[in-house]
């Protein structure tokens, strides 16, 4: 009972949220520099007037918000959507199945040369900016060895590229992190218990240092999500993935180009809606990544029931 | 019979800047069935004895000199192969950290289980069974529905049962308890003692357990170890202890146990002795307590004193160990 | 008559609220101090001690009760005036690493309060510091020092010279001892004594150390899931407890036997404290005492005043 009730009231915030998505990137581009405001206010219409007309604009009476999302759902862009959102979590997943071994491993190597070239590793990964990762890759596995396609999406490997891109950039992140986080667990009181217990050294980690380990990074990197995506927008750019950069960058140039004023009006809710987006996948993960809390530590469970 | 002889047990531990003289040279025997206190403050050097005769204190930057024979077999220069074998198997470990010292993630029944898997002791199912034969044993009420629960629902005195519960899985014909009920309320801490010593008692096991309170010390053990910069200042049956002890450091500790008004009907001067017990950056050079010593002489801080036995059972690292006993118990109490 | 009291705390309760849980941490808990007058607070672990304490000095608001302080009320001044009052009682807290700024100096940390409080001139305020630090056994020299480079007794010590730089009337002692090396809890006792006697001192004395209580404290109140289950001066309390608890409890602490002939069987007191989420009915003791009646698990016993300042809460007294 308790749980549906936070859950709903996790709902009722996700919605306000998800509205002031929406209203924003309107509200600024109608009060923006070229926006509709400062022409209708040349025009000598009041203060009030121009607000009521900005609300219009978010909230347009032939079209309702509800009309307003079924329009957007019926369009082109939901295939634009998949492709980013594939290359988000594609990436994601790719870093984590090798960040994790790899962090893990350099956590408990004794060996010092070990413990010099996987950190600087991470280091190397962390430093370099994803838009050369990309460029390098493209001209390994493009030029040199033309073996992937370096841009376009009509076939499965022309993903190939763009989610390494991607996930090299994050590896040497979650890499460190892991590493550093699996080296304070070791140091747990729990963790010399189970060796004293003469638990195998592999089912030490496996059993008791690689869940708080995970827990200690996802309750890291969950709110970093935003910037994950945001770093998967220019790597679509890069590799000319139709995704929603691309929609991105077509509405919000359109807006700026100053076309006739029902073009302006339909981009106008693309640029909405892209946010919309935005906003709702950032939502959707941080949930994610709270139920998997959950799920995880038993202590979430216990303490909130 | 002698189950453990540690022989010039030496522990360094690299820092950051310098290497920690933990442990300089301790030799001593545990006697199967008994149950030996090692006494001291923190810093003397005692938690880490346990844990390097189990091997715990190894790898980048630890090093462990010395022997540590079980039962005939050499446990220092074991490999940790071998040695993982003899460790929850022959020795379990009861540790002071209560509070961390349960894997929070981990439901308490799997983490009793544990050392009987890991040993290939018994089966699965077996295991289980035996883990809630274990919980009833250390006292945990409706054992069967306590081990899905995790350590964080628990009480203090709760996990440390548990911890028992665990060191004590695989039948082990000795146990470390490291300060065992040092982070227990005083009443909770009587029920864990009286549990241990109920448990000792009737698996017949050897005991060694660290602690820096003599008045469990005085309760339990039958034999004293004092330890202080990591080196032995006197080794003494219990009643020897209580009666006879001769080390102005045992005195010290004795003096600055607190007594309350209640057998002496006044409050008794306290008479602290002064300074900390400091890091050891390099072995010591003389005795290691001269420093806070109110009975030091001179050349106790050039020489190291060598081991006054005053019977079969009483060793004293002092100077003045046989001479001016009286003196020396005159400034401390 | 109660201006003959430094602090009179009366019928102070303070609930938490814990995720719409409530945790009944003090209940109904009344005590006073007079001057010069030293007050432990014994109890195990979650028997509210700390939060009684917090609530004597004003750095908790009790739901009810009054705390009156020289004759005001705490629980109702506006937090200027509480400031106000604060420089006339201080804390020491168990842990000094985190309760002193370690990015000042020593010096600098027991200067602290005279600059909040603007007490005297420069010059008056550095001679304060220094004679502050001679009072507490700590050498000048440590002046310049961080706290990192003193060990832990040292560090307590500085802890009680800032809590002594503004001349409090009350000192509320926070399970001082607890964090320290045996040798060195005997060496601040010690210290804390020497207070008592040289500045007349007034105490209240929170901690689950016994000995160190039964030695510092005229008064002893024994606290069991948040309630004061009794109190009376010390050698009284120590030579004849009354309530059951008390008994339990001072017998707990291990005597060192003559020799290993000579000793007491462990009685450990069956079962554990309730939770705080579930405070039995009727006396909170009832579910672990050995002498329990049907009454007991029905009615909530009245704290009683018997003779000499003697107060039980039980039945059966």
């Amino acid at each position: 009972m308790d749980i549906l009730r936070r859950f709903a009231s996790r709902l009722a915030g996700m919605l306000v949220v998800l509205t002031l998505s929406i209203a924003t990137p309107t509200v600024i581009q109608f009060y923006g520099p070229g926006g509709e405001n400062s022409k209708l206010a040349s025009q000598g219409v009041s203060a009030w007037t121009r607000a009521k007309t900005a609300f219009a604009t978010v909230w347009p009476e032939e079209k309702g918000i509800l009309t307003f999302h079924l329009h957007v759902s019926t369009m082109s862009f939901v295939n634009d959507f998949f492709s980013f959102m594939g290359l988000a979590i594609g990436s994601i997943v790719i870093a984590a199945i090798v960040a994790v071994p790899v962090g893990t491993y350099a956590a408990i190597q004794q060996k010092s040369w070990f413990r010099t070239v996987l950190p600087t590793g991470f280091l190397v990964s962390q430093s370099i900016p994803t838009y050369v990762i990309g460029v390098i890759l493209i001209l390994l596995f493009s030029v040199v060895w033309p073996i992937l396609p370096p841009n376009g999406w009509n076939s499965p490997l022309c993903a190939v590229l763009p989610t390494l891109t991607l996930a090299a950039g994050n590896v040497g992140y979650m890499g460190k992190f892991v590493q550093s986080a699996v080296s304070e667990t070791m140091q747990e009181g729990y963790i010399l218990g189970a060796r004293a217990r003469g638990v195998r050294k592999w089912n030490i980690i496996l059993k008791h240092a690689m869940k708080p380990s995970i827990l200690t990074t996802i309750t890291f990197f969950a709110p970093q999500i935003a910037i994950l995506l945001n770093n998967a927008l220019t790597i679509e750019a890069m590799f000319a993935v139709p995704g929603l950069a691309k929609l991105f960058g077509e509405t919000a140039s359109a807006q700026g180009m100053g076309l006739p004023p029902g073009v302006g009006m339909q981009d106008q809710y693309m640029v909405s809606v892209v946010f919309f987006i935005f906003a709702l996948v950032v939502l959707v993960m941080n949930l994610f990544v709270d139920i998997l809390y959950r799920v995880l530590d038993p202590r979430i469970a216990r303490l909130t029931a | 019979m002698n189950i453990l002889e540690i022989r010039d047990l030496r522990v360094e531990i690299d820092a950051s800047d310098g290497t920690v003289h933990a442990v300089n040279g301790i030799s001593f025997d545990v006697k199967e069935g008994e149950w030996l206190g090692i006494l001291g403050e923190s810093g003397s050097g005692k938690s880490i004895t346990l844990l390097s005769i189990l091997g715990l204190v190894r790898g980048r930057g630890r090093r462990v000199h010395g022997q540590a024979a079980f039962a005939g077999k050499e446990l220092l220069s074991m490999r940790e192969r071998q040695l993982r074998g003899i460790r929850g198997r022959d020795i379990g470990l009861v540790m002071q950290d209560v509070a961390n010292g349960l894997n929070p993630l981990v439901p308490i029944g799997k983490q009793v289980m544990e050392p009987m898997l890991e040993h290939s002791i018994c089966t699965k199912p077996e295991a289980a069974r035996r883990a809630i034969e274990l919980l009833r044993e250390v006292g945990l009420p409706n054992p069967e529905w306590q081990m899905t629960r995790h350590s964080f629902e628990l009480s203090g005195g709760m996990r440390q049962r548990v911890m028992i519960a665990t060191a004590i899985a695989c039948g082990p014909k000795v146990l470390f308890a490291d300060e065992p009920t040092t982070a227990l309320d005083a009443t909770v801490q009587v029920q864990v003692l009286s549990l241990l010593r109920e448990i000792a008692a009737r698996r017949n096991m050897t005991t060694v357990m660290v602690t820096h309170d003599i008045g469990v010390a005085a309760n339990v053990c039958d034999r004293v170890v004092v330890l202080y910069g990591g080196m032995i200042m006197e080794t003494a049956e219990i009643d020897e202890f209580l009666r006879d002890a001769r080390h102005p450091y045992s005195l010290a500790l004795q003096s600055s146990m607190l007594r309350g008004s209640r057998e002496t009907g006044v409050k008794s001067a306290i008479r602290p002795i002064p300074g900390h017990a400091r890091t050891l950056w390099a072995p010591p050079v003389g005795c290691p307590f001269a420093e806070r010593c109110l009975a030091a002489q001179s050349i106790c801080h050039r020489e190291r004193p060598s081991v006054a036995r005053l019977s079969e059972t009483h060793e004293v690292a002092c100077h003045f160990a046989e001479e001016e006993a009286n003196h020396v118990r005159s400034l401390f109490t | 008559m109660s201006a003959a009291y430094l602090l009179d705390v009366g019928n102070v309760s303070k609930v938490f609220r814990l995720q719409k849980r409530t945790v009944r941490a003090v209940h109904r808990a009344s005590l006073r101090v007079r001057e010069g007058e030293s007050v432990g607070i014994v109890g195990e672990s979650g028997s509210g001690k700390s939060t009684l304490g917090r609530c004597a000095v004003g750095l908790l608001r009790p739901d009810e009760g009054a705390v009156r302080f020289l004759g005001t009320d705490l629980t109702r001044l506006s937090n200027k005036q509480m400031r106000a009052q604060r420089r006339h009682m201080q804390v020491v807290f168990q842990n000094p690493s985190t309760a002193l700024n370690q990015r000042m100096t020593v010096g600098r940390n027991i200067l602290d309060p005279l600059l909040i409080h603007r007490v005297g001139t420069r010059m008056q305020r550095g001679v304060r510091v220094f004679e502050l630090m001679e009072q507490v056994g700590l050498s000048p020299e440590y002046a310049n020092a961080f706290p990192f480079e003193l060990s832990g007794g040292q560090q307590q010590r500085v802890m009680i010279a800032r809590a002594l730089a503004l001349d409090p009337k009350l000192l509320l002692c926070d399970e001082v001892l607890s964090a320290l090396d045996v040798s060195v809890q005997a060496q601040i006792l010690a210290l804390l004594l020497d207070l008592r006697r040289d500045r007349g001192l007034s105490m209240l004395f929170i901690s689950h150390n016994l000995p160190a209580v039964e030695v510092l404290s005229d008064v002893i109140a024994v606290m069991y899931l948040g309630e004061i289950l009794e109190m009376g001066r010390t050698e009284d309390l120590l030579a004849n407890p009354r309530h059951p608890y008390t008994r339990v409890l001072f017998d707990s602490v291990l005597d060192i036997p003559e020799s290993k002939a000579a000793r007491k069987a462990l009685r450990p007191l069956p079962g554990e404290m309730p939770s705080p989420y579930e405070i039995p009915n009727g006396c909170v003791f009832h579910t672990r005492c050995p002498v329990a009646q049907d009454v007991c698990r029905r009615e909530v016993p009245q704290a009683r005043t018997l003779d000499d300042d003697r107060q039980v809460a039980c039945h059966y007294v």
